[in-house]
């Protein structure tokens, strides 16, 4: 670790938290950052990149990463692994076809050394769509219960309406926060 | 852990321990030497010649920077990039003026004094690994690049850097009122850190 890095590490403000949000193309990754935001959702196209943002929420500054999920760019992922403290999978609830594939992902990153410390917090998103599979089924089919490496909660949401979105940042922040700020 | 309780001096400038020592008796030997590698690190900071190693920096980059809201991939490698080029430029430097420098020395030293690392020198150091700060930095100077390449000639003429403590008045590099690019680190930070070459020796008593 290089000089900056570790003063970064030492001058890293209390109350200061880091999300990574990730998961396949298409899940709603980008619109539940904007929505949460309060921010228009109508004009966002596929993620070629990464987005951030800062968020001042409950006292607590969250900078949000929000990293493409289209396969070709699931490599650059790691790039943003170090010093996250809460991963937010987001899934498209409406989307069975991919389920699997989003399962192995979500599994191969909760193996990453990086994210060992990391709150998992999976969003089934898209609720507000007919054919999306309630919480409860994604939760079966991505084998949440067999986690034990990871503090994890699951929320169905969506990010078109905003609902629940709120209840899922809040339960991530506390779980983050009872970890770490609480050691003062 | 152990090198770091017994320094060698002889490496120091004299002139400096000297001062050093006038100005702190209950200093620790360690500590002197960490107050007079602080000292070193602003006048690193505050040369010339890292400014133009930011410029360089900036010049051979800027055209990959877009004014978008999305970043794209690359970004984080040149802003890996500039973090590494300038510690790397800080260490060879500090060895350069502390014969048998050691980084990792120092880190464990900074590391031990944790509520006393404050000011505006390491405000400064962390701003350097800031992704959105980065970002700004690029898009501040391609603006200025591309889109006012007169004011540029003068934007460059970043004389305040180069002359700490009154000498030229800074004014140039403000001059233009409206710029933006006022938040540039190398335009607003570096100086107002001019000429405060002791400001960071906040342990002298």
């Amino acid at each position: 670790m290089g000089l900056l890095t570790i003063l970064k590490k030492m001058k890293q403000k209390e109350k200061e938290v880091r999300l990574l949000m990730l998961g396949l193309d298409n899940a709603g990754k980008t619109t539940i950052l904007k929505k949460f935001n309060g921010e228009d959702i109508n004009t966002i196209s596929p993620t070629l990149g990464f987005n951030i943002k800062t968020l001042e929420h409950r006292g607590f500054k969250l900078n949000v990463w929000d990293v493409g999920g289209q396969k070709s760019l699931r490599s650059y992922w790691r790039n943003y692994y170090e010093s996250t403290d809460g991963l937010i999978w987001v899934v498209d609830s409406a989307d069975k076809r991919r389920l699997d594939d989003c399962k192995k992902e979500m599994q191969a990153l909760l193996l990453e050394e990086r994210l060992a410390g990391a709150t998992l917090l999976v969003f089934a998103n898209k609720q507000d769509l007919p054919g999306a599979l309630p919480a409860q089924q994604i939760r079966e089919v991505l084998e949440l219960d067999n986690i034990t490496t990871h503090h994890w909660l699951i929320q169905g949401c969506s990010a078109v309406t905003g609902e629940n979105l709120l209840q899922g940042m809040d339960w991530i922040i506390d779980d983050i926060s009872s970890r770490i700020f609480t050691m003062d | 852990m152990a090198t770091a309780a017994v320094p060698e001096f002889d490496d120091l400038e004299p002139m400096d321990f000297q001062e050093e020592m006038l100005g702190s008796s209950n200093s620790s030997i360690a500590d002197t030497k960490f107050d007079v590698t602080v000292g070193y690190i602003e006048e690193i900071i505050m040369d010339e010649e890292f400014q133009d190693l930011q410029n360089n920096f900036l010049d051979k980059y800027y055209v990959e920077f877009e004014d978008t809201e999305e970043n794209k991939f690359v970004y984080t490698d040149i802003h890996k990039e500039w973090v590494e080029t300038i510690e790397k430029y800080l260490e060879t430097n500090l060895a350069r003026k502390m014969p048998g420098f050691h980084m990792q020395e120092f880190a464990q030293a900074l590391e031990s004094r944790k509520d006393e690392v404050c000011g505006e020198i390491f405000d400064m150091l962390v701003s350097f690994t800031d992704f959105l700060a980065f970002k700004e930095l690029m898009l501040d100077y391609r603006a200025e690049k591309e889109g006012r390449s007169i004011d540029l000639l003068e934007d460059l003429v970043i004389t305040s850097m180069s002359k700490p403590a009154g000498g030229a008045a800074p004014a140039p590099a403000v001059g233009g009122g409206s710029r933006q690019g006022t938040t540039q680190p190398q335009l607003a930070v570096l100086p107002a850190a001019g000429g405060s070459k002791h400001s960071s020796k906040h342990r002298v008593k």
